[in-house]
């Protein structure tokens, strides 16, 4: 056998050589002292080259790895979230709008809706989009301060829940810095409202709602529901009408719905109205600071024939049915404290 | 089916902000091409994750090397002055010598035999090193071989340089 070439050694030294080739080149050195020789020289070129390279490494100790699913999932999540914190922001700014408009805003966009129906609940006459936008790049004189503040309060409460601060945009925090304060104490009353809200579904009636700071709605604010309506005759340009419905006392209520009025028992009600054609009784009643929940009623033989119309009685969470009566219930809440409210709904006294 | 991406994230991270290190000679920027290698597995799920990490790692680490040189060029239109040096102990200069040596020695080899070498250091086969550089296989000894001979050379040529220059 020839000598071998380098390539062959370190293969050998690298311990990247076949057992064939191993054994054929261990008989080799077994006979050639140059190849020992070399072998030897070759050994040391390894562990010398090696000993350099182990000082190219970085002057300070590695940072802990993150763990792996830390790596994309978020970024993957977040592009996700993304359009989806931004439709949220929207509907709530919008939403909000809507929550501190008097009522003859309410019927101006009643008709725009008209014209261009929307599906949800917080249409407006300007497109959802332009509204938030301008809302929060630009001071619009025409808007009430507070209402500004409301949608930068959920603007900016979404903007923290998703770290993502970067996003909004600095102009705008720069213009109005004592607005950020002004907005989490707005947000944070609503929480408290809300909250509220919730121990009073679950019994403790009236428990600390007086003492709950600053009310977050005007005097004659309309309530955004948070029920899916009936498409065939609630439209949601119908529904914000209610807000203007006459108003009735109890007797007539019970006359049009052929029983006693249902409401939520130890909650003062605000009014009762009907719609105007006289086939529904919407009852609110104020749960604290001005939150109004409003629940819509109408006999079971009437809510009979909109079943069949809509046919979408499975998606109403948010209505039942009380001594005769089919009750919706709407109010600016979550649904989860809108279904519980609804659940202590029961037959006013005659 | 895929290796568990977890294990060789924790067998192979670190080789990898090696390997990194070596091309763009940046600690946090090392770590944060390897996680991006990372990451982009964990979407591509490929099936020979070691070998793929380190194609997409070398790849990012030439996008890298062409970015830095962008910038130091456009840097060195912008200022004149030299960059203050930073008082270090004299250990810590010693080490930033020696590791200025070595990459000067690294930068010396040919792009291939230096590609060789960094995987070989970061624990690839002569078959994985063979399919990641297009090398035969029987040819990856030669090329290591001939990889080493001339970074201690270079190293070595180096250090005489700097002592010769001291005086």
């Amino acid at each position: 056998m020839s000598h071998v070439d380098d390539g062959t050694l370190h293969a050998y030294l690298d311990g990247e050589l076949t057992p064939v080739e191993s054994e054929r080149l261990d008989a080799h050195l077994a006979a050639c002292l140059a190849c020992r020789a070399r072998l030897e020289e070759e050994r040391a070129l390894i562990e010398r080259a090696s000993t350099l390279l182990s000082r190219a490494v970085p002057p300070t100790p590695e940072r802990a790895a993150p763990p792996l699913h830390q790596l994309r999932r978020p970024r993957v999540a977040w592009r996700l979230r993304m359009p989806l914190a931004w439709a949220a922001t929207v509907l709530m700014a919008v939403g909000l709008g809507w929550f501190l408009r008097g009522p003859t805003a309410v019927l101006r966009s009643a008709s725009d809706s008209r014209n261009a129906p929307l599906s949800t609940e917080t249409s407006a006459e300007a497109p959802p989009e332009a509204l938030a936008l301008d809302s929060r790049l630009a001071p619009m004189p025409t808007q009430p301060a507070e209402q500004r503040r409301s949608n930068e309060a959920e603007a900016s409460r979404m903007y923290r829940a998703d770290d993502a601060a970067t996003v909004s945009s600095p102009g705008a925090a720069a213009d109005r810095p004592p607005a950020v304060p002004a907005a989490r104490e707005e947000a944070d009353a609503r929480r408290q409202v809300a909250k509220a809200a919730d121990q009073l579904a679950q019994g403790s009636a009236g428990a600390g709602l007086r003492d709950v700071a600053p009310a977050p709605v005007a005097g004659n604010a309309i309530v955004v529901t948070a029920a899916p309506r009936d498409a065939a005759r609630d439209t949601p340009a119908r529904q914000r009408l209610s807000s203007v419905w006459p108003v009735i006392e109890h007797q007539p209520a019970r006359d049009l719905l052929g029983a006693p009025p249902a409401a939520i028992p130890g909650v003062p009600i605000r009014a009762m109205r009907r719609n105007p054609d006289a086939s529904e009784v919407l009852v609110e009643q104020d749960i604290g600071n001005g939150v109004l929940v409003q629940l819509f009623e109408r006999r079971m033989e009437a809510a009979g024939e909109v079943l069949q119309l809509g046919g979408r009685i499975a998606n109403e969470r948010l209505a039942r049915f009380v001594g005769g009566l089919r009750i919706e219930i709407a109010g600016p809440l979550t649904a989860d404290s809108l279904s519980r409210l609804l659940g202590r709904v029961t037959p006013t006294a005659p | 089916m895929p290796e568990d991406l977890a294990a060789v994230y924790r067998s192979t991270y670190s080789a990898l902000v090696r390997f990194l290190y070596r091309k763009v000679w940046d600690a946090e920027r090392a770590e944060d091409l390897a996680q991006e290698a990372f990451a982009r597995a964990l979407v591509h799920q490929p099936e020979n994750a070691r070998g793929w990490l380190f194609v997409v790692a070398a790849n990012m680490a030439r996008d890298e090397a062409r970015r830095q040189a962008r910038e130091r060029r456009h840097l060195t239109l912008l200022k004149s002055e030299p960059e203050p040096v930073t008082p270090a102990p004299d250990e810590a200069l010693h080490d930033e010598q020696d590791r200025a040596r070595v990459r000067r020695a690294l930068d010396d080899l040919t792009p291939r035999d230096r590609e060789a070498l960094l995987l070989w250091d970061a624990g690839m086969s002569y078959e994985e090193i063979a399919a990641q550089t297009g090398l035969a296989r029987t040819a990856v000894g030669t090329t290591l071989s001939r990889a080493r001979r001339r970074l201690v050379e270079a190293y070595e040529k180096g250090s005489e340089a700097e002592h010769v220059a001291r005086g």
